[in-house]
Order: structure tokens, then sequence, then C-alpha cells
């Protein structure tokens, strides 16, 4: 509570490199009027769901922290609030299918099947909904409630997913688990790399703000619709919440299925 | 009701209690303190988003129709309290106008939507070779229309000069009407653009600002010199850049700051322990109060520290240039120890830390802010003393001196204290009290907003009636941000001698290099009349100095060096006002030119030269 108050009191020097602040020009969508709001709600003087909204504001891209002198963990705070008084449930998602190799399906596009084709191997299947009850990726929230069950249900498994974020959820509960582009032959692509800018191009979006897609649709679009206006028009996606959201933003993107669909995919 | 008809127009608007929370406040030290005390201000009612000068129209109009008082609402990082929260208000919130419309490499401008953050305007323009050479330490969290609103200055103002000098033209929504302004007035008229500047939002929003740009340069090079004392930094100071040099920048630390920023050597193990200590925030909070309890033992201490002090000294430029530049300007360094490039590259590289050291004086309860005020050169000792004397009865307190010029220099004092809003009041009344009685203006570049409004109209006297005579015909009904930057009260008579003298020349300074001479003597008696003082004109001119100046337009002589003058005009019921922007100022909107045409003028202050000076 403390740390946070240098942000309050901080002349929003980080504003300029937060996406959802570039691209949607509230003034509340600023790391620093998030922090606020937060702050402002623990100390009681605005209500909790309004320090929420703030809150939620974040698309966890962690620029402002880069560029941040002093270190403030602004994502880390805005997600422990949203952690904390977030209400919704999660399910575990239902495995179909008892093959060992496990496709995660995010949307859809059963890729399973064009799998086991080239793999010449069953491969079971596994439809994940978020907390939002939408297709989505496997998050932190599904590890942090369901952590020994998360354990047991993915027993004896090797998962292959289209999501970083979903990657990382599997390794941390001890399971096995690979990305899908692992198993890609080399293709030339622009990967587009979440979260980084490039050296002396701050004016660029750093974030195509994919974790804000089923939070605040219309927010998330703006950021997706700035995003790529400084992206070529075709770009590859390694992440697929990324890449979901941006082509639900109406934007072209190819990730991994679609080169899995092209017979790209070769079992290592 | 607004909001209603915004949404038949398809204008983005919220009533939405975290946009009304996020725009209600500024970064005024006050309302920070207020804050840290669980006070929030005011709310507005509506905050709205025109996406151009269109949609800007119609808000506009609309609150107009609905007699609904407006409040432009940049970055948000105005230190004045300028765009503090007023309930029933709407909040006309530019950012969405953010685009850079045009970049012209024939006549040097770009024109910029009046919401473009500075930091991703100056990214923008350096992407094609070119250089605002505006860089506010705000430039990460301040916008093109809030420059223009505050007559903000930026860190290398000695060789870019203030927003003001870079401004070619502006067009603004108002109550009455769309104004074209300078460069966007086919008819070029000097008056609109200068009264619009600085008004703080009380007149109208601009749309769009076309500012003259500037090659990226070929050679950039700083360097630091350590002086024995603060004076000796002053001549040396004063000596380059009366030699016709613009530096990039010239910044003078008083001891206090030069041993704190670490800039100057210093016991590096006891800097290392201090700095760990002070990483933890209870910790630093617990150290900082201290000092914040006793601030007349603490700056009674400081004062008998050893007086040396620093200098970061810049150019830039084509090669050649920056080799001449620095080799004229290094004769004039002899009572210097040179530091090294090195250390005043660590200067420019860091320039924009410093805005991360104002959170923690008031996370251990107190408060921290800063005042900048400037003066002539021959006035710059007496106002550096008096109102630092005033400040450290109260407060913890240290200065640089920067935005320096031929004329004279900003000195830029920070302070902090314990966090008491009565402190705070009466600590400030008393700083600009001692600025204005010491002849300084009470601000440089921050803006005037509601902190300094009383002091800005005691300073402004009777000035200020051309201001509510241009505010009466572009606002009638005092929509637009009323009382700030000033408020509705009868002027008090300056404190200063007016003079009201026939004769040629009036006065002279040479330290200044500045002259007074009658608005109508003849351009031959000016020059014989100054040359028995040893000077001349900066300017040459070949008709009487009124008519000279009202046929010159704002882009005439500027570049790096803007067209500078000062005026004394009297009223028909024989008030006096009396305009001196030297070196700087920002107190409320230039109402020089207003001053020219509507009163009978006793004289104006002109830039001068010695006599067979090397140029």
């Amino acid at each position: 509570m403390k740390q946070m108050e240098a942000c309050v009191y901080c002349p929003k020097l980080c504003r300029h490199v937060c996406p959802v602040a570039v691209s949607t020009n509230l003034e509340k969508a600023t790391p620093t009027a998030m922090v606020t709001g937060v702050w402002a709600a623990k100390k009681g003087l605005i209500s909790l769901e309004q320090g929420l909204e703030f809150a939620n504001l974040c698309a966890e891209c962690g620029a402002c922290e880069k560029h941040c002198a002093i270190d403030q963990p602004v994502s880390k705070w805005l997600k422990d609030f949203r952690e904390e008084f977030a209400t919704e449930q999660m399910e575990l998602p239902t495995i179909e299918g008892d093959a060992k190799w496990v496709a995660m399906i995010t949307d859809e596009r059963d890729w399973s099947k064009p799998l086991a084709t080239q793999w010449m191997q069953p491969i079971a299947r596994c439809r994940i909904k978020n907390e939002f009850g939408r297709d989505g990726f496997l998050s932190r929230n599904h590890l942090k409630k369901h952590l020994s069950l998360v354990r047991e249900w993915g027993q004896n498994r090797h998962f292959i997913t289209t999501d970083d974020q979903t990657l990382k959820t599997l390794l941390k509960s001890g399971l096995q688990a690979t990305h899908l582009k692992s198993f890609l032959s080399d293709c030339d692509w622009d990967l587009v790399e979440c979260g980084q800018t490039k050296a002396g191009q701050t004016d660029l979006i750093s974030c195509c703000g994919a974790t804000l897609r089923h939070r605040l649709p219309e927010i998330a679009q703006e950021v997706a619709d700035a995003f790529m206006s400084n992206k070529q028009d075709i770009l590859f996606c390694a992440n697929g919440n990324c890449a979901a959201h941006l082509r639900e933003s109406g934007h072209r993107v190819v990730d991994c299925i679609d080169r899995l669909m092209e017979n790209q995919c070769q079992k290592q | 009701m607004v909001k209603t008809h915004l949404a038949k127009h398809h204008i983005r608007c919220s009533d939405n209690p975290t946009d009304l929370f996020a725009n209600s406040r500024d970064l005024w030290p006050k309302t920070t303190l207020e804050l840290s005390k669980g006070q929030l201000p005011s709310k507005p009612e509506l905050v709205v988003w025109p996406q151009n000068k269109d949609q800007l129209k119609k808000v506009v109009s609309l609150c107009v129709k609905q007699q609904r008082i407006m409040m432009p609402y940049g970055a948000g990082s105005g230190v004045c309290g300028a765009l503090t929260g007023r309930e029933d208000s709407v909040v006309i919130d530019t950012k969405c106008m953010n685009r850079v419309l045009s970049i012209d490499a024939d006549t040097k401008t770009a024109c910029i939507e009046s919401g473009a953050l500075g930091q991703r305007v100056e990214d923008r323009l350096n992407r094609a070779g070119w250089t605002m050479g505006h860089s506010p330490s705000s430039i990460m969290c301040s916008t093109i229309g809030g420059y223009l609103a505050a007559r903000s200055a930026g860190q290398f103002s000695s060789k870019y000069g203030v927003f003001d000098d870079m401004v070619a033209g502006a067009t603004a929504i108002c109550p009455s009407g769309e104004m074209q302004m300078g460069s966007h007035d086919p008819f070029d008229n000097p008056r609109n653009l200068a009264v619009f500047s600085g008004s703080e939002g009380g007149l109208g929003i601009a749309s769009s600002i076309t500012i003259n740009i500037h090659r990226l340069a070929e050679k950039r090079w700083f360097s630091a010199y350590a002086f024995p004392n603060v004076e000796s930094a002053w001549s040396a100071a004063k000596l380059i850049l009366q030699s016709n040099l613009y530096p990039l920048a010239l910044r003078i630390y008083d001891p206090i700051d030069s041993k704190l920023s670490s800039k100057e050597s210093g016991n590096n193990f006891i800097k290392s322990l201090a700095g760990q200590l002070l990483k933890n925030p209870s910790l630093r909070s617990l150290l900082l109060r201290l000092p914040l309890s006793t601030p007349r033992l603490v700056n009674a201490i400081a004062n008998r520290l050893n007086p040396r002090c620093l200098m970061i000294l810049g150019f830039e430029g084509s090669r050649d240039k920056v080799a001449h530049d620095v080799s004229i300007a290094t004769t004039h360094l002899k009572d210097a120890e040179n530091l090294g490039e090195s250390k005043g590259m660590i200067w420019y590289q860091n320039r924009h830390k410093v805005s991360y050291k104002l959170a923690p004086l008031f996370m251990a309860g107190g408060f921290a802010d800063t005042m900048e005020v400037a003066a002539p050169w021959s006035q710059l000792k007496v106002l550096n003393r008096n109102v630092r004397k005033a400040i450290g009865e109260k407060a913890l307190v240290m200065a640089h001196y920067s935005h320096a010029y031929r004329e004279g220099c900003s000195i830029y004092f920070s302070f902090a204290s314990k966090g008491s809003l009565k402190r705070y009041e009466s600590l400030w009344a008393n700083a600009l009290d001692a600025a204005i009685n010491s002849g300084g203006v009470v601000t440089h570049h921050h803006g005037v907003g509601q902190l300094k409004s009383e002091a800005a109209t005691k300073q402004m006297g009777h000035a200020l009636r051309l201001w509510w005579d241009v505010k009466d015909k572009w606002d009638p009904n005092d929509l637009m941000n009323p009382n700030r930057p000033f408020q509705r009260t009868t002027p008090q008579p300056q404190n200063r001698q007016l003079q009201r003298v026939d004769s040629t020349i009036i006065s002279v300074s040479k330290e200044d290099r500045l002259a007074r001479v009658h608005p109508k003597a003849a351009p031959k008696a000016i020059t014989t009349g100054l040359a028995h003082h040893g000077l001349e004109l900066k300017h040459p001119i070949n008709t009487p100095p009124l008519e000279w100046i009202l046929s010159q337009k704002r882009r005439e002589l500027s570049g790096i060096s803007p067209l500078l003058f000062g005026v004394q005009g009297r009223f028909k019921d024989g008030a006096v006002a009396t305009i001196c922007t030297t070196p700087r100022t920002a107190v409320g909107p230039d109402l020089r030119w207003e001053l020219l045409e509507k009163t009978a003028v006793d004289w104006v202050e002109l830039p001068v030269e010695l006599l067979d000076s090397q140029s």
C-alpha cells in the first residue's frame, strides 16, 4: 500500500508507453490512474467496484514497469486486486479421448484431427472455458483455485497448446506440455513479441490487449486496432490468446494452427 | 441533457464515476496533499472526447447553448491547479485529437492536433529527421495544447526558445466561434495568438497548433563545470549568453542541489549506504520526516556547506558550429574546473528522472513543490535571496538556475516541508510576494492556474483590463474555465515607480542588455542616445520603435532570436500598465500587443548590444 503511493503521487511518467492509455486516450486508463483508483478503493475513498473497474483496464503487458525508473510492480498490484475481488468461478475443462497427447482447443478450429492424421496416432482433445464462460486459455486463476485437481486431471498426459500462458500454467502445475510451434517446420514470419517495444520507437503500441478481450471487449478492440496500425497486414503470432483476439478484432493473422492445416507439422 | 445530445452526434462521452475521478485532478501539489489526507477534488459532471475539430465545435456549441462550464483537459500534468475539478462542469479531454497532421520541410513547420502527447510527437518527428526543440521534464505526460495554454518552456529553451517562440499558428474553438491565429490566419495578426497563448483554457480550446521544427543536429555536446560559488557561475553564464551564443542547455545548481544529486563528487560509501537505506519505503519515510520538521535548522546547516556548485553546459548543431561555440564558451569558464563531458552526458541521459523524486516526500507525510520565477540579471541576486528567505522559513529549499538568456535567467526553487495545508498556502503567499517585490515574474513557465492567480493578478495590474476585454469578446458568458487564470477583482496599482519621460533614452541596463526608449523617437536619435552609453540596438530599426514593432509579424526574427520587447502604456483614465517579458514570463497571456494597440505608450524596452561587440 505504501509503495503504491509512489504511483499516486507520480506525474504519470509511464502513460506514453501504456498500450491501453495510448490506444483509448482515456485518462483513467493510465497506469497512474489505475493504481490511484485501486489505492483509493483500498482506503475507502471510492467503492471497491470502482477500484475493480480501474484494475480491469490493465492489459498486463508490463510496459509501464519496464519504463519505470523506480521499479513499481504495477501490473502485479492490479492483478492481485482483481484476483482478490473477482467472483468468477472457473471449472476444469474436460479431456475427450484416452490418448496421451492432448490438443488444447481454444476456438472453433478443431485441430486435433489434422494433427492425428499427420502424426498417424490418436490425439485427445480438451476445450477450455475461461472465467467468463467463453473459449479461452488456461490461466493462473485455474491454477490458483484448482492446483491439486489440475495435477490429477493432467496426470500421464502430454498437452499441446497454442498459447504461451497456457503453457506456463501447465508447466507450473508440474505437467508435461509443449507449444505447437515447436513442431512446425521453419517458415518466414513476423513474430509478434508482445510486451516489448523496438528500441527507439516508443510510439509503437507494445501490446495487442488480448487479456482484455473478454473483460472489456470495446477497450480490447481499440488496443488491437492501435496495435495493428503499426504492424504488417499479415503476421504470425505464436501467442494463441493474441492471435484469437486480433482475429476477432477483424485483423489478418496467421497462427500455428493455420500452419498445421498446411501440413507443416512434424512430430519430433 | 448534454450527454444525450452528444450521443446523437456520436461524440464519445462518459459520466462514469471512474472517468470523472480520473479527470478531476491535475498535478497541483496542493490537491496531491489533500488526496494524501483523504480529500478528493470535486468531480465534473461529464467528460467528453472530441475526435476532431468538427466534433470539438459541436461540443463547445452545445455547452454554450446549455450554459455549461467547460474545462479543457490534455494530460493533466499542470502543477498550478488550472484543471482541478469543478462540479457541474464538462471536461473536454483533447487526447483523441492527437495526430501529426503535416510536416512541411519547406517552411520547417509541423501542424499537430492539440491533444498529442509531447513525447509521441517528438518520436514521430525524430523518425522523419526533425525535432521540436521543446523538451520539458513533463514531455512524457503533457500535450501540445497544454504547452500553449501555459506558455511552457523546455530544458533547451536557451537555444530553441520557450513554446511561445516556437508557435507559428493555431486554430482554436471558442464560445464566440472558430479562431484562426498566427500563420493559420491569412492576415497573420500577432495579437490573437499572443493573447490565446497562456490563457489556460480561459478563452477556448486549441484544435491544432503549427510549430517551428528543426533538423536533428549532427552533433550534441555536453560538459560539466564546477565553480567556487553561484555568483561566479552566474557571471560566466552571462558572458556566454551575451556573446550571442545559444547553448542547448546552461544550468547552474546551487551548492545543495549540486551535492544532493550526486552530481558533485562526494563520499561514495556514504552515498551508496544512503541509497540502500532509502530503497525501503518505510525507512525512507522515517528518515525524511526529521528534516521536513526542522527546515530552518537544515537550511542553516546547508548554507554553511562548501559553496562549490555545478554548471551543465551543452551545445548542438553542425560539428563546426559546436566546435566554434565551445571554443568561445570555454574562454568564459576560466574560473571553473572542467569536470568532463561524461558528467554532462549523465545529466542529459537522466534529466527526466528528477520527476520521480517528489513522491517519497508525500509518502513521508510532507509535501514537495517547485517554484519557477525569473528576472533580468541585475535583479537575480536580490530575487534569489528574498524568495529563498521567504521559503526557507518553513521549508527545506534548494535551487537551480536554468532557462538562461541574454537578458536574465529563471530560478527554479525546489522545496519540501511538513504536510500541512496551512503551511503550504502561507509559504506560497510569502514567496510570491517576495518575488514581486524583488522585481521578478511570478512564473516563468508553469503558468498561473489557481495557485498564482492572486499574485498574477497583482503583477499584471491594470494590464488585466485588456484581458477582460478579450475575454468578454471571445467568451461573453464566462463559460471557459472561469476565474482561471485571473479572477475578476480590482487590480492593485503596481508598486514600481512609473516613469513618464519625454527623452529619447529613458533608461539602460548594460548588465541586462536592455534599453527603454521613447516609442516615437527617430531611429537616428536612438542610435546616438544609446551610443553615449556604449550601446546599440540588437535589431536595427528604420522607423520609430512603436511603428517598427507593429510592423513585425510574430515569425520575424524568430527561430533562435524572437522579437523581445517590454512596454508601458497609459489608459485614457491615466491608469498605467507595464509588461516586461524579460527574460520570459508565463504570467497569463501575452498582452503586449493589446497594450501597444489600445494605450498611449510611454516607452518600449528593446534588447541592445555593446557597441562594436563581436556577433
